[in-house]
């Protein structure tokens, strides 16, 4: 098995720098014009050229999403912006527009093409068509099972990139209006109000059939195929892509480096079953909704779904961030309350995780703290591991 | 401009005149919206009695291509241009790849249903195929816009209920499966689902290819035709998917009638909800700024 790129989203520059040091191998992030999820923060060019020399510098790539649908409003400025981004070294960009595409390989030639899930690639005669465009790689519809994938890259004219983790749309991407319907808001220009997840009343020749404790609602579960990862490999993918450029920094290092550890150890025959349970239950550390397989290994399923809305629970293990380590202490950003006693680990790139217990806690004026339960406050606390700047600390799972 | 009619109803095929529309029949084995159409001799003989009737099919073929049907598409696009229809209407650029290997030289016209609301990309897709379908999420204005920057290259939704969404799963029989509800919902007209916040019925259908849902509305542009007209609009599209035979006619017949006003034509049609899609509702607003 050759190389396989692990493609991982950022929302911010301290997002993209967190996803290459846990082990992506390219980065893909959005502008803050013609890309989808405007919510997530997005990168202004300056930021955009940061995250490209911060990953050049360690042999990695950047990929800017292009991908809105446009309308004709919406155009002006692209071709500058495409210039822009080829002059600071951008190396591909992400497109869902068959015309955004050609225009980047006119006027940004230096720029790889990736065409987005949204155009649903689901085979190899159409990839024929968007390569004589000039395209450089595609990135697969999600609605495709393993069997499928595989024959698709036996006849493939163009590198394969393959969604592996992450939230689902439960229609074909880029195919869906219920958004626009529901909320005048726009799927296909970012601004997705996920109405698919909501809860509605089925009607069946005229008659509500469904239990008013169970809605009909088509939010899907979210993608986790760890499983499927060594079959991918073995087929020849390219690219194996993480969703979520509006998740946080924790989520983001925690499903790169799951993921990362167990292509490593594909890569070098030591992917026991011991290893594949561990990282199985390190991804359940970032979970913010049940997961399954997708379409990989057969089609949904009810089992596919999340019909009970207490289902999406997000974890709430994580504690907060890493701002210094001195004197034996550590300057914590908090995220989520935690109180004297607590059993934590400190989350980070550079080993593995380290266990240690809240002993005491300090306010920054030196106030002695039993709980510290406020958002974004700094608190000191005791600190006997190796704990850097940027290391997330989470509660031990117990 | 042309009408250009959906069905799969011969009896609706009987109202026209061969010299009034242009007729569009969708397969049954790679494309989806097909409920009353289940397989490749009943698409045969209805392109047969509509060639009796002295039409001229276009074929509409409108599914995403797996690749494990790369064969048996391009055979069944063989048996189809034997057929000789007018032209074909494709999703799929791998429908207009294989037509180009048959050797087919009738007209090739693309139909994405979302994801074509630019000038960019129309003028690409322009250089490969004869016309181009437009995405029904697009206003008026911007509709106007681009027929005058394509004259009789594009083409526009007419009147049925605008489709919102595909999903390739069953979404209808997961969830009855999760309720333990027996139903046997496949190809049925008469589903709808409503959100617990709004007062709409949204149709849905769920046929074995995926599940469609619909606007709860039909899309009539009785004010706005003539502008659409006027523009160079090549046709619309009338499509009578979930419309009872009677209504579909009369809403047809009223469409181009002068005497007959919008007004006139919702109280005629009460039990019907009329609706104009996206023509007067951008979609590009901000969370704050939507409903």
């Amino acid at each position: 098995m050759g190389f396989i790129e692990l493609l991982a989203p950022a929302g911010d520059l301290a997002r993209a720098k967190v996803a290459l040091d846990f082990g992506a191998d390219a980065v893909y992030i959005g502008g803050k014009r013609f890309s989808l999820r405007y919510r997530a923060s997005n990168f202004e060019v300056s930021d955009i050229a940061e995250a490209v020399e911060y990953a050049h510098a360690r042999g990695k790539r950047i990929f800017v999403t292009v991908n809105m649908i446009p309308h004709q409003g919406d155009l002006p400025g692209l071709k500058e912006y495409l210039l822009e981004l080829e002059g600071i070294g951008v190396d591909a960009v992400i497109v869902a527009s068959l015309g955004i595409a050609s225009l980047a390989k006119q006027v940004a030639p230096k720029m790889e093409v990736h065409l987005s899930t949204q155009l649903s690639i689901t085979n190899s005669e159409s990839m024929r068509f968007y390569k004589e465009l000039g395209v450089d790689r595609v990135v697969l519809a999600r609605e495709l099972n393993l069997e499928t994938i595989e024959q698709i890259i036996d006849q493939a004219v163009l590198p394969v990139e393959v969604f592996i983790h992450g939230g689902m749309c439960v229609n074909y991407s880029g195919r869906c209006t219920l958004s626009n319907e529901m909320t005048l808001r726009d799927a296909n220009r970012g601004g997705c109000a996920q109405s698919c997840r909501w809860a509605y009343d089925l009607h069946i020749a005229g008659e509500k059939v469904n239990p008013s404790d169970v809605p009909f609602s088509m939010g899907s579960k979210d993608l986790m195929a760890l499983g499927s990862i060594e079959a991918m490999m073995k087929m020849g993918v390219y690219s194996l892509k993480i969703e979520g450029r509006m998740k946080s920094a924790y989520y983001i290092g925690v499903i790169v480096r799951a993921y990362r550890q167990w292509i490593d150890a594909i890569h070098t025959g030591k992917h026991t079953p011991v290893l594949y349970n561990a990282i199985i239950n390190e991804l359940k550390q970032a979970e913010s909704r049940p997961t399954f397989d997708g379409f990989l290994t057969s089609m949904p399923d009810q089992n596919g779904h999340l019909y009970h809305p207490k289902e999406e629970g997000v974890v709430q293990n994580f504690v907060g961030n890493v701002l210094e380590h001195k004197n034996d202490r550590i300057l914590v950003e908090m995220r989520n309350l935690v109180s004297v006693g607590q059993a934590l680990e400190c989350f980070s790139y550079h080993q593995d995780p380290q266990a240690f217990t809240i002993t005491a806690m300090w306010d920054e004026e030196g106030q002695v703290l039993e709980v510290a339960n406020k958002p974004m406050s700094k608190v000191w606390i005791p600190c006997d591991v190796d704990a850097r700047a940027g290391d997330f600390l989470r509660k031990k799972n117990t | 401009m042309i009408k250009i009619v959906h069905t799969e109803r011969i009896e609706v095929l009987k109202h026209f005149k061969p010299s009034e529309i242009e007729l569009v029949l969708t397969e049954p084995c790679f494309s989806y919206r097909h409920p009353l159409l289940q397989s490749k001799d009943a698409f045969i003989n209805l392109y047969t009695e509509a060639m009796n009737l002295g039409f001229k099919p276009y074929v509409q073929v409108n599914g995403y291509i797996e690749e494990q049907e790369r064969v048996d598409l391009k055979a069944w696009l063989n048996a189809l241009t034997q057929l000789n229809p007018k032209g074909f209407y494709f999703n799929d650029f791998a429908v207009q790849r294989f037509l180009k290997q048959l050797g087919y030289a009738g007209e090739l016209i693309y139909a994405p249903e979302t994801i074509l609301t630019n000038a960019l990309d129309i003028e690409l897709i322009l250089t490969q195929v004869d016309r181009v379908y437009l995405s029904k999420e697009l206003t008026l204005e911007e509709m106007v816009d681009l027929c005058k920057l394509f004259p009789n290259k594009i083409e526009a939704f007419g009147l049925g209920y605008p489709l919102m969404s595909f999903s390739r799963r069953p979404l209808v029989r997961s969830y009855l499966s999760e309720i333990g509800h027996e139903a046997d919902v496949l190809n049925r007209l008469d589903l709808t689902i409503k959100e617990a916040k709004r007062s709409q019925h949204f149709p849905i259908l769920e046929e074995k290819e995926g599940t469609s849902i619909f606007i709860d509305a039909i899309h009539y542009p009785k004010v706005e035709l003539p502008l659409l007209k006027e523009a160079l609009c090549y046709g619309v599209h009338l499509d009578d998917l979930l419309i009872d035979e009677t209504s579909f006619m009369s809403l047809n017949q009223a469409l181009l009638d002068e005497a007959k006003s919008l007004e006139r034509i919702r109280l005629e049609h009460s039990h019907i909800k009329l609706g104009q899609a996206y023509y007067y509702r951008k979609t590009n607003m901000s969370k704050e700024e939507g409903q």
